[in-house]
């Protein structure tokens, strides 16, 4: 039976996997580049979105930087010229709450070719258990590598993953292995990170991933120079415009993921 | 037919010289963009916008907007001009004139109309541009992985031998720009390129030789132990180096052969990755205590020779050896240490080939 926070089975299931012991991933928040230079100047991202109950909430993605260009049939503004905010994962014990995947995707009813019409978001919660974020890293990609690649080659397979009666846990398995209705979405196997607080770029923030238009004749944007001196790692990309946004989309993953693998040894 | 830009909106920096973004008007109180496909041509998407959102004022043309790609610009005054390429290309001549130090702005320009060279020149000075400020690391970061993935994949999907190798190529898109991102062409593992080899009509050589020219990268692979004696200059060829055991090896290297400088150096220098910084904080602690190493500094750095296998190994990085052997493989005491190394890897594996010839130990 359902409660607040949805059934409480796929949640029953990540716990029962053991703990990979893995360092937690970075958290990832992509955003269009006025609205990023705004976020500097306050050194915090604040809760400006509204989730389905009205609360102020902000977004991140865990490890991955997820794309979001597309909200049912439209494209968000971000994705004409994206900006991706990386901030240390210590940050998520200050989160509110985690979905197994994009809970907007879900409420707009992208997954109902595999989820079936009772089945509530709250059933995908992890609540604000830390814990279960590398549990079910490691439960369904078996690598922290396979899921910041989004290889759902990797996925365990839907009968090796979840008994029969874990019925949202192997859920879960089928959408995250299912084609997409449309184009590839790898919202789908990212990990939803929501705060309703405020998130301090001085004490979590260590990369910010910009348009190298941010790099004029007279120097780069201040901002960016004070992010530098806190020793953020600044890192360009090449914004041709008119592109599309998954082209953007992609020169952003290239870069955090050649970024976490420059920390790989570390 | 004439389409209708309802305005405009900025990417970024408002007021700035250079692109805009236009905005189309749908139906009444929807509006799109106009964005490139993955196969060629153009299409519009509608976009999460209102009406009082929007800059500028309407402008009417006669164009179709799925033929024809429409940018928008903003050129000296203020002026916003809309229009297709074609139109916009005395704007841009103008810009270029008129402001020759706009490097960014150079570089969308020439990679939306300019010839190979254009790009040749505009990337580079990009990348100039960007190691000026922000240093090396990020400058490698923007022409290796930004710049080179495109122009890298590119190369791998116009060079295919036929469709269907297009199409297979495709499915290995996801290991390929996994090895390009932490690597560039030259350096991914042979088994990628034998599994792209079958599907080129060129050689894996033609394709790197084509990237090099289209980034202008440096010999990145080049062995030359250290090359210089001054420390900027060193800091600077490190940089250039992306796998985190090189810069490790090099900066070792650096410690043995410029004894002079080389405390300097591991005081000054500060990695992305910690693992570096952590060798060098290590190596630095170890030479002051040198005399626990029979005062030796080759000694000092043999005896560092299996923690970095060790943490090469834990991070799943099995070339930590390969690494070390071939910037340090002259030096007797870490010769030694790196061919011991590698005989405890070779209980459970077989040790490269081209490690032990390094090493000088083939027949070990």
């Amino acid at each position: 039976m359902a409660n607040d926070e949805g059934r409480p089975g796929f949640r029953e299931w990540v716990d029962a996997q053991p703990d990979p012991g893995w360092e937690l991933l970075p958290l990832t928040h992509i955003t269009k580049a006025l609205i990023a230079e705004d976020i500097v100047r306050a050194r915090k991202i604040d809760p400006l979105d509204r989730d389905r109950l009205g609360e102020p909430v902000s977004y991140f993605y865990y490890g991955r930087p997820a794309f979001r260009a597309n909200k049912d049939k439209v494209i968000k503004i971000d994705a004409a010229c994206p900006i991706c905010f990386v901030l240390d994962g210590k940050v998520v014990h200050q989160a509110k709450k985690f979905f197994a995947f994009d809970s907007g995707a879900f409420l707009s009813r992208l997954y109902k070719h595999v989820l079936i019409d009772e089945m509530n978001l709250d059933d995908f919660s992890l609540g604000n258990d830390v814990g279960r974020l590398n549990k079910l890293v490691n439960r369904t990609f078996g690598s922290q590598s396979g899921y910041l690649d989004g290889d759902r080659t990797a996925v365990v397979s839907t009968e090796n993953g979840a008994h029969p009666w874990e019925y949202a846990a192997r859920s879960y398995l089928e959408l995250i292995t299912s084609a997409g209705r449309n184009e590839p979405d790898d919202r789908i196997c990212s990990i939803e990170v929501v705060f309703n607080t405020s998130v301090s770029l001085r004490d979590f923030l260590i990369a910010i991933v910009v348009p190298h238009t941010h790099w004029r004749s007279e120097g780069k944007s201040p901002w960016l120079t004070e992010l530098e001196k806190c020793e953020v790692a600044v890192i360009p990309y090449n914004f041709v415009p008119g592109r599309h946004p998954e082209h953007y989309q992609s020169q952003i993953e290239q870069a955090v993921r050649a970024y976490y693998s420059s920390r790989v040894s570390s | 037919m004439s389409s209708v830009c309802a305005g405009y909106l900025e990417y970024a920096s408002v007021g700035r010289l250079g692109f805009v973004l236009p905005v189309f008007e749908a139906a009444k109180g929807i509006f799109s963009i106009q964005v490139e496909l993955q196969e060629g041509g153009f299409e519009q998407k509608n976009i999460d916008i209102t009406e009082d959102q929007l800059l500028g004022s309407p402008v009417e043309f006669e164009h179709h907007l799925e033929e024809t790609k429409i940018m928008g610009f903003r050129e000296t005054g203020g002026v916003i001009r809309i229009g297709s390429l074609t139109e916009l290309r005395p704007v841009f001549d103008r810009f270029l004139q008129e402001h020759a130090d706009e490097t960014a702005v150079h570089l969308q320009i020439a990679e939306l109309i300019g010839s190979s060279r254009d790009r040749q020149v505009a990337r580079t000075r990009m990348t100039e541009l960007i190691r000026q400020d922000s240093g090396q690391m990020a400058a490698a970061q923007f022409r290796d992985i930004s710049l080179g993935s495109v122009v890298f994949w590119q190369l791998l999907t116009t060079n295919c031998r036929s469709d269907s190798a297009l199409y297979e190529l495709g499915l290995h898109r996801l290991d390929v720009l996994r090895e390009f991102s932490v690597s560039v062409p030259r350096l991914i593992p042979e088994l990628t390129w034998a599994k792209l080899k079958s599907l080129l009509s060129v050689s894996p050589d033609d394709i790197i030789a084509s990237f090099k020219d289209e980034i202008m990268i440096p010999d990145v692979a080049d062995k030359d132990p250290v090359p210089t004696d001054t420390i900027q200059s060193m800091i600077s060829a490190l940089n250039a180096k992306h796998d985190s055991f090189e810069r490790i090896a090099f900066l070792f290297r650096a410690v043995l052969q410029y004894p002079h400088i080389g405390l300097d150096l591991l005081d000054s220098y500060r990695d992305f990755a910690q693992v570096v910084t952590y060798s060098a904080q290590v190596l630095r602690a170890r030479l002051d205590r040198r005399q626990e190493y029979g005062g030796s500094d080759e000694a000092v750095v043999a005896s560092l020779v299996p923690t970095i296998h060790a943490i090469g190994r834990r991070r799943g990085h099995n070339s930590a050896l390969l690494r070390l052997a071939e910037a340090l493989h002259d030096y007797p005491l870490v010769n030694r240490a790196i061919t011991e190394q590698s005989k405890r890897r070779r209980k459970k594996k077989q040790p490269q080939a081209d490690l032990l010839k390094i090493l000088g130990n083939a027949d070990t």
